[in-house]
C-alpha cells in the first residue's frame, strides 16, 4: 500500500505542472491586466507611475521569466504578494478555506445522507410511485443550474419570505461558528449546493442495487433467513456502493466549481467567491494559488478514492 | 456600488443593534445604534497612498481627512482640517492654517507634519497611482529621485499650525488637491515607527507595512475596531471628532457579491442606506421602511468614436460624427434605461459641476433626415442595400463594443443599432468583458466606435481624457481628438494663470463648446442618484458630492 501511494503522489507531478502552466498562461494571456484595471478612470496618473506599477508587481519582465519566478517561489511555498491586497496571497487563500469546508462538509454529509437512501429506496420499489418521484426529482434536480437555484432561493426566501437572510455568515453584531444565527445562514447554500449531488447520487445507486439485488449471494443470504434490513445493509449496499465511491472525486470537483457560483449567490466569505474575484481583477497571485490547492486536494481525492476502493470491496487489489 | 446600511432602526432582520438610548421623545435626537452600508468587496488597503479602488476608499475616508473637502451641493472646495487656505496671486504659493487643538483618536496632537510626512510618503511610494497630484511642488522631483531627504517647497510653522507650498507653476486645482494629500493625511507619528520617509534612500517605502491594514489613529468620525475578510470592517465612534462626536455608536461596512446583492439587502433592512440602479428605483420605493432621495450626479454614458479607426475612416469625418448624434434618440435611451431619472448632457462638463453652462450648446435632437443630409454632406452616396456608401467605395459598416453585462450599455448597443440603421450606417455590435473592452480600446488600437461612461470629479480638469497629449498606452483620449483651441483652454483651466471661478469656467466653456460641435463623442445622459435610507435614521442628507458629509448628527429615531 505504501509504494502504491508513494508511486501515485509522483504520478501526481506531472499533473500538477500541467496545471500550474495552464494557469499561468490562461491568465496572463487573457484580455487586459491588473494595472490597467487599477487604473481605469483614474485621470490624473502619469505614464512614469504606470511603469513604475508594472516595475513594483513584476509584470514588465517577459512571461517565462515571469512563470520560473513564480515556480521558485511556489517551491519555497511562497505563493506571492496579492496584487490588490498587498498581502500573502496564501494567507488570503487559508482565512477562506475554513469557510468554504463548512459549506463543503456539510453538503457531502446530505449528498450521502441523502442520496443513497433515496437510491436505495427507488430501487427497492421499482416501478411505483416512489420510484417514479426520485427519477423525476434526478432528472430535475441534475438539469437545474445551481445558480439559478441559488437565485431563486435568495429572491423567494429571503427577499420576499425573509424566513432565511440573504446571504453571508452571521447577522451584523453576532459572531459565532456552532449556533442557530450560523445554521440558519447555512441553509440556502448547502441546500443549493448538494441539490445537484443528491441528484445525481440516486440515479447511479439505484441501477446498482437492481443489479446487485438478483445476484445468488443476496438470494442465498435471504434463504438463511436475514431480515430484510441486513440484506440491504450488508450484502446489497456495500457492493453496490463501488461506483458511488467514485463519483465523490466528481462531487469534489463539483464542489469547487459549483461554490465559485454559490458563495457569490449566497454572499459566503469562502475560496470560490475570492476566486472567482480575483479572475475577474486578474490578480495572479490569488487565482493561481487557488487553482494548485483546489488541484491538489482533487488530485489527492482520487488517490484516497483509490485507497477506499480496497476498503469497500476487498477483491480489488492495489497493485 | 456603495451602498450603506444602517441596521439600528430594528427592521428585521437586522444585525439586533438598536438605539440604546432610552430616550421617549421622538424628534430629539438620541445616541445609540449602528449603521450598516454595503461594499462590494473587501477594501484591499486601509491606507489611502496605495488604495486604487472604491472598497478600500469607502474605509479609510472615515479615518483620515483632508485638510479641505468638497461641498456635497456645490462642488466647491470648503474647509475640513484647515481652517482657511490661500492662494498668492501669482498662484505660486498656497498656504493653509490648521483649525486650533485638532487631535488623533489616540489623543497625538495633529498637525501640519501629518500632511508633510504624508506627501513625501507619496513621493517614495512604489505603488501609489498619487504622484501626478504633487509633481508641480518645488523640489518635488529632487526628492523623489533621492537627491534630498525632503521636499524643498514645502514648510510647516507657527508649530505645526500653518502648512506653506511653493509650486514651479500654476496648478488650478491645487487648493483641493493638495488639502487631501493624495487622499487622506496618515498619523504621522504611528507611521514613522513603521517607515521615515526622510531620506534619500528611495528603496523604503511605506507600501507594505502592518498598519496599512490596521489604522493606528483616525482624524475623521469613526475608528477602525475590526475587519472580518469577506465579512464586513466595523468602526467605532470618535469621540475626539473635531466636528463632534457622532451619535451613532457604531458603523459597519458589509461586503456584498454584487450590486444586486446589497439592493435585496437594503430592502430586507439589513442595510441602513445605499444607492440603487434606476431599473430598481419603483420597486425599492415600494418597502415602507425606506425614504428616497434624488440628486443629480457627476456621472455621463457616451458612445465615443475613434478620429483614426483605419475600418471606418468616415469617423474623422465632423459631419458623419454630428449625423450619428443626430441619428440616435438619447431621450428614448433615457426612458428605456433611467424611466427618465436623468439628464441629457451635450458635452463634457457634467450637469452638478459649478462649470457647468448648456447656453448655446447644440442639442442634437433625434432628426434622421437632417442626419442623413449631413452624411452625403461629407460625400456619403446611399448604396442599393439601403446603407452609405463612403467616398473611397466602402460600405459605412462598422463596430460598436461594451462590456456584457452592463444592462444600460447593452440597451444603447441595441439602440444604436436599429436606430443607424435608420440613417443607413450598419452596426455590428459586440459584447466582450470589461478586460476586453479596456485592451480593444486603449489608444492606439484600431476599434470604432464603444459605449462607456465617465465618473468625474468634483474639480473640472479634463485634461486628462481631452488634451491631445493624452494618447499613450493606458491614457485616457483614446479616441484621438486633437484640437489646438481645446488643448489651450484646457491648460488654461488647469494652470492659469488667473486660477479663478469665473476664469475656469470660461476656458471650460470653450471645451465643451468644441465637443459639442466636433462631436468626437455621442454624449447621452447623465443618471440620477437614487438613494434610500431606513426611515428611522435622522438627519441624512445626500447629494452629488457626498451622502454622508454630516454622519455625525445622524441618529435613529424610536
Amino acid at each position: 500500500m505504501g509504494r502504491f501511494i508513494a508511486r501515485r503522489l509522483v504520478q501526481a507531478i506531472p499533473t500538477l505542472f500541467g496545471v500550474l502552466l495552464l494557469t499561468f498562461l490562461l491568465s496572463r494571456l487573457s484580455p487586459s491586466d491588473p494595472v490597467k484595471l487599477m487604473l481605469y478612470g483614474n485621470t490624473e496618473v502619469t505614464q512614469e507611475d504606470r511603469a513604475q506599477l508594472y516595475h513594483a508587481l513584476g509584470l514588465d519582465k517577459p512571461l517565462p521569466v515571469q512563470f520560473a519566478e513564480w515556480l521558485w517561489q511556489l517551491a519555497h511555498l511562497d505563493f506571492g504578494n496579492s496584487i490588490y491586497y498587498h498581502r500573502p496571497a496564501l494567507d488570503l487563500i487559508l482565512e477562506r478555506v475554513p469557510n468554504s469546508l463548512q459549506l463543503s462538509l456539510l453538503a457531502f454529509v446530505f449528498i450521502v445522507g441523502v442520496g443513497i437512501p433515496l437510491g436505495v429506496i427507488a430501487a427497492l420499489r421499482r416501478g411505483r410511485i416512489e420510484d417514479h418521484g426520485i427519477r423525476v426529482f434526478s432528472v430535475v434536480g441534475h438539469a437545474v443550474p445551481e445558480f439559478w437555484l441559488g437565485l431563486i432561493f435568495v429572491l423567494t426566501f429571503a427577499v420576499q419570505n425573509r424566513w432565511f437572510p440573504i446571504g453571508s455568515m452571521n447577522v451584523v453584531g453576532t459572531d459565532c461558528t456552532l449556533c442557530w444565527d450560523r445554521a440558519w445562514h447555512l441553509v440556502g447554500p448547502v441546500l443549493v449546493l448538494s441539490i445537484a449531488g443528491i441528484a445525481n447520487l440516486p440515479r447511479i445507486l439505484r441501477t446498482e442495487v437492481l443489479e446487485v439485488i438478483s445476484q445468488d449471494y443476496v438470494r442465498t443470504a435471504r434463504s438463511k433467513g436475514l431480515s430484510e434490513q441486513a440484506v440491504v445493509a450488508v450484502h446489497v449496499l456495500r457492493n453496490a456502493l463501488i461506483p458511488v465511491v467514485t463519483s465523490f472525486g466528481t462531487i469534489l470537483l463539483l464542489f469547487f466549481s459549483g461554490q465559485l457560483i454559490i458563495e457569490r449567490v449566497f454572499n459566503w466569505p469562502g475560496l470560490g467567491r475570492l476566486t472567482f474575484e480575483a479572475a475577474v481583477s486578474k490578480d495572479y497571485p490569488v487565482v493561481q494559488g487557488a487553482i494548485i490547492i483546489a488541484s491538489t486536494l482533487l488530485i489527492l481525492s482520487y488517490i484516497i478514492r483509490d485507497i477506499a476502493y480496497a476498503w469497500v470491496d476487498p477483491r480489488i487489489k492495489v497493485k | 456600488m456603495l451602498v450603506a446600511t444602517a441596521c439600528a432602526g430594528g427592521e428585521p432582520p437586522t444585525s439586533g443593534a438598536s438605539p440604546t438610548a432610552s430616550a421617549a421623545t421622538t424628534d430629539k435626537p438620541v445616541a445609540g445604534g449602528r449603521v450598516v452600508a454595503g461594499a462590494t468587496g473587501d477594501p484591499k488597503t486601509m491606507q489611502p497612498i496605495i488604495s486604487t479602488d472604491t472598497q478600500s476608499s469607502f474605509v479609510w475616508q472615515w479615518l483620515y481627512l483632508g485638510l479641505t473637502r468638497t461641498n456635497y451641493k456645490t462642488g466647491e472646495t470648503e474647509s475640513s482640517l484647515a481652517e482657511k487656505f490661500e492662494q498668492s496671486k501669482d498662484g505660486l504659493t498656497l498656504t493653509y492654517t490648521l483649525r486650533d487643538n485638532l487631535q488623533w483618536s489616540d489623543g497625538t496632537p495633529f498637525t501640519g507634519e501629518d500632511w508633510r510626512y504624508t506627501v513625501h510618503s507619496v513621493a517614495r511610494s512604489a505603488k501609489t497611482v498619487r504622484k501626478s497630484t504633487f509633481q508641480d511642488i518645488v523640489g518635488w522631483a529632487d526628492y523623489r529621485d533621492g537627491k534630498t531627504n525632503s521636499i524643498s517647497g514645502i514648510t510647516v510653522g507657527s508649530n505645526g499650525k500653518t502648512i506653506e507650498i511653493k509650486f514651479a507653476k500654476v496648478f488650478c486645482p491645487a487648493t483641493a488637491a493638495m488639502g487631501g494629500a493624495g487622499g487622506g493625511i496618515l498619523p504621522s507619528a504611528a507611521f514613522k515607527k513603521v517607515y521615515d520617509p526622510y531620506t534619500t534612500d528611495t528603496k523604503q517605502n511605506i507600501d507594505d507595512n502592518p498598519l496599512n491594514m490596521n489604522p493606528p489613529a483616525s482624524m475623521g468620525p469613526f475608528v477602525f475596531k475590526e475587519f472580518k475578510p469577506g465579512i464586513q470592517v466595523t468602526l467605532g465612534r470618535n469621540d475626539k471628532y473635531f466636528r463632534g462626536a457622532p451619535l451613532l455608536d457604531e458603523f459597519v461596512i458589509k461586503v456584498y457579491a454584487d450590486a444586486t446583492a446589497i439592493k435585496n439587502a437594503l430592502v430586507t433592512g439589513e442595510v441602513t442606506y445605499g444607492t440603487v440602479e434606476a431599473k430598481d428605483y419603483e420597486e425599492v420605493k415600494k418597502v415602507d421602511s425606506l425614504k428616497d432621495f434624488r440628486y443629480k450626479t457627476s456621472t455621463y454614458n457616451y458612445i465615443g468614436w475613434n478620429a483614426k479607426a483605419a475600418k471606418a475612416p468616415w469617423l474623422a469625418n465632423k459631419q458623419v460624427r454630428q449625423a450619428l448624434w443626430y441619428g440616435i434618440n438619447v431621450d428614448a435611451i433615457m426612458q428605456k434605461i433611467v424611466f427618465g431619472l436623468g439628464t441629457q448632457v451635450y458635452a463634457h462638463t457634467p450637469p452638478p459641476s459649478w462649470a457647468y453652462d448648456e447656453a448655446g450648446l447644440n442639442k442634437y435632437k433625434n432628426d434622421v433626415a437632417k442626419a442623413k443630409s449631413l452624411l452625403e454632406q461629407a460625400g456619403a452616396k446611399m448604396g442599393s442595400d439601403g446603407i452609405y456608401r463612403w467616398t473611397d467605395g466602402s460600405t459605412m459598416k462598422m463596430r460598436i463594443e461594451t462590456n456584457q453585462g452592463n444592462n444600460a450599455r447593452e440597451t444603447i448597443l441595441q439602440f444604436a443599432q436599429e436606430q443607424y440603421k435608420q440613417i443607413g450606417i450598419q452596426i455590428d455590435p459586440l459584447l466582450e468583458s470589461f478586460n476586453a473592452l479596456l485592451d480593444r480600446t486603449d489608444p492606439g488600437t484600431d476599434f470604432e466606435g464603444f459605449i462607456i461612461g465617465w465618473s468625474l470629479g468634483a474639480d473640472p480638469d479634463p485634461y486628462s481624457i481631452w488634451h491631445s497629449s493624452q494618447q499613450g498606452k493606458g491614457q485616457f483620449n483614446n479616441i484621438g481628438y486633437n484640437s489646438p483651441t481645446v488643448d489651450q483652454a484646457l491648460l488654461e483651466n488647469r494652470n492659469g494663470p488667473d486660477c479663478s471661478q469665473t476664469a475656469r469656467k470660461a476656458a471650460l466653456k470653450k471645451v465643451d463648446q468644441a465637443l459639442n460641435d466636433e462631436a468626437p463623442y455621442t454624449f447621452l445622459y447623465s443618471a440620477d442618484g437614487l438613494f434610500f435610507a431606513n426611515k428611522q435614521l435622522q438627519s441624512v442628507d445626500p447629494s452629488t458630492y457626498s451622502s454622508t458629509w454630516n454622519i455625525e448628527k445622524w441618529w435613529f429615531k424610536k
